[in-house]
């Protein structure tokens, strides 16, 4: 039974993450109809960035634990926030007009031109996040030993999604985004300037992913840059499972895929831990199209 | 004009192809293998993504499905390899339509996804040592089937 709650414990951690990554892939699906593939390399940005980070600038060291990841995680927001804005108006405007299918190849062309910019600063080795800088601590809670790194992952996905959920739901900003979710045109119409909402789209959905990359550093402490990919998948596989374009979807498909991917490599095998996820994924589509929440029908012919 | 000399163009190209081996040196034999290979795979994929219009991205699958197959039934059966095409060919068809049965109906961006995870997968097992004792040595892990590709079992039966 302690076993159980360690591994329930520890696919919440990860479902967090995986949360987090798919809720950017659920917003820029909600408003383009784009699955954008870089997205799962914008998150090792946000991993690589954090490490350089807390390493040259020994914010840690400067502004104490708390203070210092604090920081920490609004510099990589930031940075990967501009980055997923640069990726936008690269790769993905000038195709706006242009077939689905070419839109999807630009999305994998960019996550592969992304990988590889990485490979070439960082080179191709794994990256080791330095674990002297935060305490190794665990808590002890009802018996259950955890470490506090899980904890705080936890604590801070949860937060940020409802963060994310109020500014969707409770601000104007996020009524043009739900609108333009709907109908671009007849958001448009509305005097929405659906560009903006586009880009502002390519900020938060990147920034978030970015920070899931940096728990995943934090938390693994390692990292590697095709390590993207397979989050990837696997975010948008949370997606799916919650109903894509559905934020409040995407959050709990995060956090089941976590907690059945964490109870399958405890139970079943770790090595077939990705395929679970994605026979998962496979089953959600054949009998659920529409995902556990549902939003948008799954095209069926 | 143009339309009559065509076949025999064609006829002429897959003339030289055929006995390129005999003026051409092993490694130039082997870019011309790699170009036929990339070819055919490129018109099996053209036949889904092109003419069907089915967004496929597991195409790999299938065709790790055929390599797979040809090295088992090759280096564990010693079955002659010119034997293994049809037979790899008929594997990764059989596999195709037991994935494509429950999946075929999705569209778009649905059947992408599906097809990645499906792509997927079979790397998982393929690269994955399968704990199952039967399966295990079938799909020797990371390290990949090698020992089939040497000519002295091409044809040899």
């Amino acid at each position: 039974m302690e076993e159980f709650f360690q591994q329930l414990t520890n696919g919440l951690a990860v479902g967090g993450i995986y949360a987090l990554i798919a809720l950017g892939y659920t917003m820029v699906y909600g408003v383009l109809k784009l699955i954008n593939f870089a997205h799962g390399d914008l998150f090792t940005y946000g991993a690589y960035l954090g490490l350089t980070l807390l390493t040259s600038l020994a914010l840690t060291d400067r502004l104490g634990f708390a203070m210092g990841v604090l920081v920490l995680v609004l510099m990589v927001m930031g940075l990967v926030a501009v980055l997923g804005a640069i990726l936008e108006r690269a790769a993905y405007r000038p195709l706006r007009e242009s077939p689905r299918l070419s839109a999807v190849v630009s999305a994998l062309g960019a996550s592969i031109f992304l990988q590889n910019t990485l490979m070439l600063i960082y080179g191709a080795r794994f990256q080791v996040y330095p674990d002297d800088i935060l305490p190794a601590a665990t808590l002890n809670v009802f018996g259950l030993y955890l470490p506090l790194m899980r904890v705080l992952i936890v604590l801070a996905s949860v937060l940020m999604m409802i963060a994310l959920y109020l500014f969707i739901q409770k601000t104007k900003i996020g009524t043009a985004i739900r609108a333009a979710a709907i109908d671009q045109g007849a958001a448009r119409l509305m005097g929405i300037d659906v560009n903006r909402v586009i880009l502002l789209v390519f900020l938060v959905g990147p920034a978030l992913g970015g920070v899931a990359g940096l728990m995943v550093g934090l938390y693994y402490g390692q990292i590697n840059f095709t390590m993207g990919w397979i989050y990837g998948m696997k975010a948008f596989t949370a997606a799916i499972l919650g109903g894509i374009g559905n934020i409040p979807g995407a959050m709990v498909g995060g956090l089941l895929l976590g907690v059945i991917e964490a109870l399958g490599a405890a139970y079943i095998s770790i090595a077939w831990k990705d395929a679970i996820a994605f026979l998962v994924l496979i089953l959600i589509l054949i009998v659920r199209p529409t995902g556990l929440l549902g939003e948008r029908v799954a095209d069926k012919v | 004009m143009k339309n009559r000399f065509k076949p025999f163009a064609m006829a002429l190209v897959a003339a030289l192809l055929a006995t390129a081996p005999l003026f051409l040196n092993a490694y130039h034999v082997d870019v011309l293998n790699s170009i036929g290979l990339y070819a055919l795979l490129a018109l099996s994929l053209n036949l889904i993504l092109g003419e069907a219009g089915l967004f496929n991205m597991g195409h790999a699958a299938f065709y790790a499905m055929g390599a797979y197959t040809a090295a088992i039934l090759n280096t564990r059966y010693q079955i002659p390899i010119l034997w293994t095409l049809p037979l790899s060919g008929l594997a990764a068809g059989l596999f195709a339509l037991a994935v494509a049965r429950p999946v075929v109906h999705l569209r778009g961006d649905y059947l992408l996804i599906v097809t990645i995870g499906v792509g997927e997968i079979v790397r998982i097992a393929v690269t994955t040592n399968v704990s199952h004792p039967s399966a295990m040595d079938l799909l020797s892990g990371w390290k990949g089937k090698t020992g089939y590709r040497s000519g002295r079992n091409l044809g040899a039966g």
